[in-house]
C-alpha cells in the first residue's frame, strides 16, 4: 500500500534518501567488477576513477582462458549438480520419514542431527579430511561431492514442510493400499515442489560458492571455481598490476554470473526459504 | 498370543520402513558428520602430525598448551572476536534500518531489496578479489575517489589498525541482506493494529519503532545475533583471499589458523584441539542465548 | 512413565553409539605405518644402467611462476620426445602447481599422490621433508646415472651432513635495481658514484623521492613495505651486514638481539619515518617496481627478466650495498626427488642430469643463473641480454658472500622468504605496535624456544 503523498513526513523522506544512498553504494562493487573486466588495460590503473571507460575490450576474458577456467567451470558444475540431486533425494526421503513415519528412535536421531547443526564445519574439517583420505577420495570430485550430500538443514526444511501438509491425502492413499514409498513418491513429493525448489536453490548457491572444503580436498585437476579464484592472483613471481586485475575481474564476473542470474530470476524463492526457516 | 505377535510384526515392519527411508541419509551423516566429530575429539588428544604419524595419547596437553601458552592462538582468537564485535552489531543495526526502509514500500523498494541481498549469493572468492582491488592503496577505487575529492587515502589492508575494520566492512556489505530479509519478514508479521494503537496513543515514528516494533522483534534479534556470532567466528575465506593473515598477523582468524596448522604444517592433532576450543566457545554463546530466550518466555 | 522409559533407552542408545564411534575412531587414529612413512632407503649400487623395459609414467611438479614454469614444461616435453625416439617406454607428466605445501602434506600423509621429481625454491619446506625421509639424497642416485659433480660452479651446492638432498639449477643473489630515468632526473650518475653503501642508498633515495604538496610520498625513492617479506629481507641483510646473524652459521642460536639487530631495524623504520624515502602503505613490491612507481628496489635477480620485458622501464643494477661488510642472502631454485620405487627414482635422476646438461640453454631467455661451467659457456647464455645485469650475482658467488637459509625441520620458520617466525615478529615493529628492543627480545626468545625443541639443520656450502 503506497503511502499517500500528503501523509509523507520528514522522517519518511530522510529514510528514503538514506536507503537509496545505501543501495547505490552497495551496487558499486558489482558494477566495478564488471566494468573493470572490460576496461582496456591502459586505463585500469588510473589516478582518477574512471566510471565509464571510453572504449571497452574483451581481452581480459580471452586472457582468463589461459588459466584452466573451463576446467574449474566443469568441476564446479559437476559437483554442484550431483550435490543438488543427491541431497534433494536423500533429504526429502529422510524428511518425509521424520515427519510422517513412526519408527524406533526417530525423535532421538532427529534431535541428535539438530545438535550437530550447531557445530561449525571447521571443527570437523581435519578429521573429515582424514576420513576422506582413508576412503581414497582425496583429489577426486567424489571427495568434494559425497561429504557435502548430507545436509541436516535440508532434512529439517523437508520435515517442516511435510508436517504442514494435510494428512488426509496420505491417509486416503494408505487406505487404498499404497505402500509408504508409493505414497511418498506419488503424493507427498509432487506436493513438495516449493520445498524442493528452495533446497535446490540454496544448495546451488552453497555448492557453487563453496571454498573451504573443496580447497582442502582438491588438487589442480579437481579445483572448483571458488578455489581457482581464491588463488588467482600470483603469490610468487613477478607480475605487473594490470596484467592480473583485468583477468581477475573477468574471472570473477564469469563465476558470479550464473549465481546472480539464478538469484535475479528466482529471488522470491531464496528469500522465502531463508525467511521461513529463519523464523524457526 | 496371536494378536500380540501381529502387533510386534507390524511394529517391526514400521521400523523397517522408517529405517529404509532414512538409512541412506543416516549412513552418509554418520560417516561424514558424526564420526568426524568424535574422531576429531580423539585426534585432539594425541600428537599426530604429518611428520610423526605414529601418534601417542597425550591427554589434554594440546588444550592446556593452547589456553595457557600459545600466544599466537590467543591473539588470533581475539582478532576473530574483534571482527565479530565489529560485524554483528553493525549488521543488526543496518539490517534494522534497511528492513524499516523496505517495509515502507516507497518508490524503488523492490529494486532496493534485490540489490541489498544480492551480495549474499556471491562466493567469498569473488568478494575477496573485487574488494581486494577496491581497497588497493594506490589505485583502488576507494582511495582514488578519496584523493579525487581532496581527502587522504586510507591504508585499508596494509596497516594492522585498519585491516580488521576493512574486512568487517566487506562482510557487512556481503551479509546485511540476510539480516534484512529476516527482520523484514518478522516485521511484516507484526499485526498492524499494534502499530496503529501506538499511533493513536500519540507515539511518533521513532518512538513506535524503538519501543514497540523492536521489542516485539526481540526473539528474532536474539536468534540473528547468535547465528551471526557463530558465522563471524568462522571467518576464513576473506582472510585467505584478501590478506593472508594481514600485516603483523592482525587479520589472522582462528579458522584460517586451524587450516594452516593442519594443512601447511601438518599438525592435525593440534589443529583439531583448536577447533574444539572454538566449538566450546560457540557452545557457550548458544547456551547464553538459550538462557536469554528462557527469560523471555518467563516474563 | 513413558518419558522415563524413553530416557533410559535413549541413554543406552547414546552410550552404544558413542562406544561404537570410539571404537571406530581408535582404529582410524593410527594410520597404517606403511602408508605414511617411507620405507627405509636401500643402498643404490652404482651399476651401468639398463634401459627401462616397463612402461612407466612419472610425475613432475613445477612450483614456479611464468615464464620459467612454461619453459621447464617444454623442456620436459623435449626430454619425453628424446625418450620416445630412443624407444624407452618412459613418459613424464608435468603439473604446474600454484602451491605445493598443502598438496604435498596431503600426499605424504596419504602415502601417495606426490610427484617423483619436483622443481621448487630451495629451503622452503625441505627441512621437514628431508627429516621425514621423503626427500632423498641425490649423490648415489645421480652418480649412478653418470652425473659429474665436478661440473658445478663453486658455492652452488648446499650439503647436509656431506650429502646433497637437492640440486640447484638456478642460483640467485640480491642486488639493487635502480630506475635510470629517475636517477638521471635527479642528476645521479651510476657510473661515477654508485650507491655502494647503505648510507649512499639513503642519499640517492632522498634525491629521487617525489612528494606532493602535503608532504605525502607520491613516488618513493626506495621501495620498502610496511609488513611481510620485504622489510624482513632488508632487515636480515642489514643484520648480517652489521656483523650479526639471524641464526649463527653453526646453527647454535640467534645473534640479532644486539647492536647489529637494533641498527638494522632502525634503518628499516627510518626509511618510512625519518628519511621518508619509502611509503609504508605500499603493497605488492614487484608491481611497484616494474610500473616505475619506485626508484630503487632491493631484490633478487629473478626480477631481471620481467624488468627487461617491461616497456619503458629504463634500469640498471648495482651490487648489494655494504654496511660493515657485504653479505647477501639468496633464494635459489632446485630439483628434488621424492622417495619412491627404485626405478622411479632412477628415472628422476636421469631427468635431473638431462636438465642440468641443458642448464645453459634453458637459462638463456631469463635472468636465471646457470650452475655449471658448461652452462655459463653456452653460446645462448653467454650473449644473453640479462648478463648485463647478473654480474652482482656472479660476484656474490665468486667472492662467497652468499649464505644459505637456516633450514629447520619444522618448516620455513627462519627464512625471510615466507619465514613465519621472522615476519610475525618483525611486522609488529614495522607496524609500530612494539618497540625495537622489545620486538627483538621476543623474537630472540621464540627462536631459542624453537631451537630447544629441534636444532637447525646445518648446511655446508660447497
Amino acid at each position: 500500500m503506497r503511502k499517500a503523498i500528503q501523509s509523507l513526513r520528514l522522517t519518511d523522506i530522510l529514510i528514503w534518501v538514506c536507503g537509496m544512498i545505501y543501495v547505490l553504494l552497495a551496487i558499486i562493487p558489482i558494477y566495478w567488477m564488471v566494468i573493470s573486466s572490460i576496461k582496456p588495460e591502459s586505463i585500469i590503473i588510473s589516478k582518477v576513477p574512471i566510471w565509464i571507460p571510453p572504449t571497452i575490450t574483451f581481452d581480459h576474458y580471452i586472457k582468463v582462458f589461459e588459466r584452466p577456467i573451463l576446467l574449474w567451470f566443469r568441476n564446479t558444475a559437476i559437483t554442484t549438480f550431483f550435490i543438488i540431486v543427491l541431497r534433494v533425494f536423500l533429504a526429502s526421503l529422510a524428511g518425509y520419514a521424520f515427519a510422517r513415519l513412526r519408527f524406533r528412535g526417530r525423535d532421538m536421531i532427529f534431535t541428535l542431527m539438530l545438535i550437530t547443526l550447531m557445530i561449525p564445519p571447521e571443527i570437523t574439517l581435519i578429521p573429515l579430511y582424514l576420513v576422506v583420505r582413508d576412503l581414497q577420495l582425496v583429489n577426486t570430485l567424489s571427495g568434494i561431492i559425497i561429504p557435502s550430500i548430507p545436509s541436516v538443514f535440508a532434512v529439517y526444511l523437508f520435515r517442516q514442510f511435510f508436517l504442514s501438509l494435510p494428512k488426509e491425502l496420505e491417509d486416503a492413499a494408505m487406505i487404498d493400499g499404497c505402500t509408504p514409498m508409493t505414497t511418498f513418491l506419488r503424493i507427498a513429493l509432487p506436493l513438495a515442489k516449493p520445498a524442493i525448489i528452495v533446497v535446490i536453490i540454496l544448495s546451488f548457491v552453497d555448492s557453487w560458492n563453496a571454498l573451504t572444503w573443496p580447497l582442502v580436498v582438491s588438487n589442480r585437476e579437481t579445483q572448483t571455481l571458488a578455489v581457482g579464484l581464491a588463488r588467482f592472483n600470483p603469490q610468487m613471481g613477478v607480475a605487473t598490476l594490470p596484467s592480473y586485475i583485468g583477468p581477475g575481474m573477468a574471472a570473477s564476473t564469469l563465476m558470479a554470473t550464473p549465481v546472480l542470474l539464478v538469484y535475479f530470476l528466482l529471488q522470491r524463492y531464496i528469500v522465502q526459504g531463508i525467511s521461513t526457516t529463519g523464523l524457526k | 498370543m496371536i494378536p500380540a505377535l501381529h502387533i510386534i510384526k507390524r511394529r517391526l515392519e514400521r521400523n523397517f520402513i522408517g529405517y529404509s527411508f532414512t538409512l541412506p541419509f543416516i549412513i552418509l551423516f554418520s560417516v561424514f558428520v558424526l564420526y568426524p566429530i568424535v574422531s576429531g575429539l580423539l585426534l585432539s588428544s594425541t600428537d599426530y602430525t604429518l611428520m610423526k604419524p605414529q601418534s601417542s595419547f597425550v591427554g589434554l596437553k594440546n588444550y592446556i598448551k593452547l589456553i595457557t601458552e600459545d600466544n599466537y592462538f590467543r591473539k588470533y582468537f581475539i582478532n576473530t572476536i574483534y571482527y565479530t564485535v565489529l560485524v554483528v552489531p553493525a549488521r543488526l543495526l543496518l539490517g534494522l534500518f534497511l528492513a524499516n526502509y523496505v517495509n515502507r514500500r516507497m518508490i524503488g523498494f523492490s529494486f532496493s531489496r534485490v540489490i541489498i541481498f544480492a551480495p549474499y549469493v556471491l562466493s567469498v572468492s569473488v568478494i575477496g578479489l573485487v574488494w581486494g582491488w577496491l581497497y588497493d592503496w594506490q589505485y583502488g577505487l576507494i582511495n582514488t575517489t578519496l584523493k579525487f575529492i581532496g581527502l587522504s587515502p586510507i591504508p585499508w589492508l596494509s596497516t594492522s589498525q585498519t585491516v580488521m575494520p576493512a574486512l568487517a566492512l566487506v562482510s557487512l556489505w556481503a551479509d546485511v541482506g540476510f539480516d534484512m530479509i529476516i527482520l523484514l519478514a518478522a516485521m511484516q508479521d507484526i499485526p498492524t493494529e499494534v502499530i496503529e494503537a501506538a499511533k493513536v496513543d500519540g507515539a511518533n515514528g521513532w518512538q513506535s519503532f524503538w519501543q514497540i516494533t523492536v521489542p516485539l522483534l526481540r526473539p528474532v534479534i536474539i536468534m540473528l545475533i547468535t547465528i551471526n556470532i557463530i558465522s563471524c567466528m568462522r571467518l576464513f575465506g576473506l582472510v585467505f583471499v584478501m590478506t593472508d593473515g594481514g600485516p603483523a598477523g592482525s587479520s589472522m582468524s582462528v579458522a584460517y589458523h586451524i587450516y594452516r596448522t593442519a594443512f601447511r604444517q601438518g599438525d592435525f592433532s593440534y589443529g583439531s584441539a583448536m577447533g574444539f576450543i572454538l566449538m566450546a566457545f560457540l557452545l557457550v554463546i548458544t547456551i547464553i542465548r538459550q538462557l536469554l530466550i528462557r527469560s523471555d518466555t518467563a516474563t | 512413565m513413558n518419558n522415563k522409559n524413553i530416557n533410559r533407552r535413549e541413554f543406552l542408545r547414546i552410550v552404544a553409539t558413542g562406544a561404537m564411534s570410539t571404537a571406530l575412531a581408535a582404529c582410524g587414529i593410527n594410520p597404517p605405518q606403511e602408508a605414511s612413512t617411507p620405507e627405509s632407503s636401500t643402498e643404490i649400487v652404482a651399476t651401468s644402467i639398463p634401459p627401462s623395459t616397463q612402461p612407466l609414467q612419472l610425475e613432475c611438479w613445477i612450483h614456479r611462476g611464468d615464464p620459467q614454469a612454461s619453459a621447464i614444461e617444454s623442456y620436459v616435453q623435449r626430454y619425453n620426445k628424446e625418450l620416445a625416439e630412443k624407444g624407452e617406454p618412459v613418459t613424464w607428466v608435468t603439473t604446474v602447481q600454484p602451491s605445493v605445501i598443502e598438496p604435498l602434506t596431503a600426499a605424504f600423509s596419504a602415502g601417495s599422490g606426490f610427484p617423483d621429481l619436483m622443481i621448487d625454491s630451495t629451503g622452503e619446506w625441505m627441512g621437514p621433508f628431508i627429516k621425514s625421509g621423503w626427500q632423498v639424497e641425490l649423490n648415489s642416485l645421480l652418480e649412478s646415472v653418470g652425473f659429474d659433480w665436478g661440473q658445478m660452479l663453486p658455492n652452488t651446492r648446499w650439503q647436509i651432513d656431506g650429502k646433497d638432498y637437492f640440486l640447484h639449477y638456478n642460483i640467485t643473489a640480491f642486488l639493487m635495481y635502480i630506475n635510470l630515468d629517475h636517477a638521471n632526473e635527479a642528476g645521479l650518475d651510476l657510473a661515477k658514484s654508485p650507491p655502494d653503501t647503505w648510507d649512499a642508498v639513503v642519499e640517492w633515495a632522498q634525491k629521487m623521492t617525489k612528494t606532493d604538496s602535503n608532504g605525502n610520498i607520491v613516488r618513493p625513492g626506495f621501495l620498502n613495505l610496511g609488513s611481510g617479506i620485504h622489510p624482513a629481507v632488508i632487515w636480515a641483510t642489514l643484520v648480517e651486514g652489521y656483523g650479526g646473524n639471524v641464526i649463527t652459521p653453526d646453527g647454535k642460536g640467534p645473534n640479532f638481539n644486539n647492536e647489529a639487530g637494533i641498527k638494522a631495524a632502525q634503518w628499516v623504520l627510518d626509511t618510512f619515518h625519518r628519511w621518508k624515502i619509502s611509503d609504508i602503505n605500499m603493497q605488492d613490491r614487484y608491481k611497484q617496481w616494474v610500473s616505475g612507481a619506485a626508484s630503487m628496489f632491493f631484490s633478487g635477480n629473478w626480477v631481471i627478466a620481467n624488468s627487461i620485458q617491461q616497456e619503458g622501464l629504463n634500469f640498471d643494477v648495482w651490487r648489494v650495498p655494504r654496511a660493515d661488510r657485504i653479505y647477501s642472502t639468496c633464494a635459489n631454485e632446485s630439483i628434488q626427488i621424492f622417495k619412491g620405487e627404485e626405478n622411479r627414482m632412477k628415472e628422476a635422476a636421469k631427468l635431473t642430469k638431462w636438465f642440468i646438461d641443458h642448464n645453459g640453454e634453458y637459462s638463456a631467455p631469463f635472468g636465471d643463473i646457470a650452475v655449471t661451467k658448461a652452462a655459463v659457456e653456452h653460446p645462448d647464455y653467454k650473449n644473453r641480454v640479462a648478463n648485463k645485469y647478473t654480474w652482482p650475482v656472479m660476484e656474490a658467488y665468486d667472492q662467497a658472500y652468499v649464505y644459505p637459509w637456516p633450514m629447520h625441520p619444522q618448516g620455513p620458520l627462519f627464512l625471510p622468504y615466507s619465514g613465519e617466525v621472522i615476519i610475525r615478529n618483525m611486522d609488529l615493529i614495522w607496524q609500530g605496535q612494539i618497540s625495537i628492543e622489545e620486538g627483538l627480545k621476543n623474537f630472540e626468545k621464540e627462536v631459542i624456544d624453537i631451537l630447544a625443541q629441534e636444532p637447525i639443520i646445518p648446511i655446508t656450502v660447497v
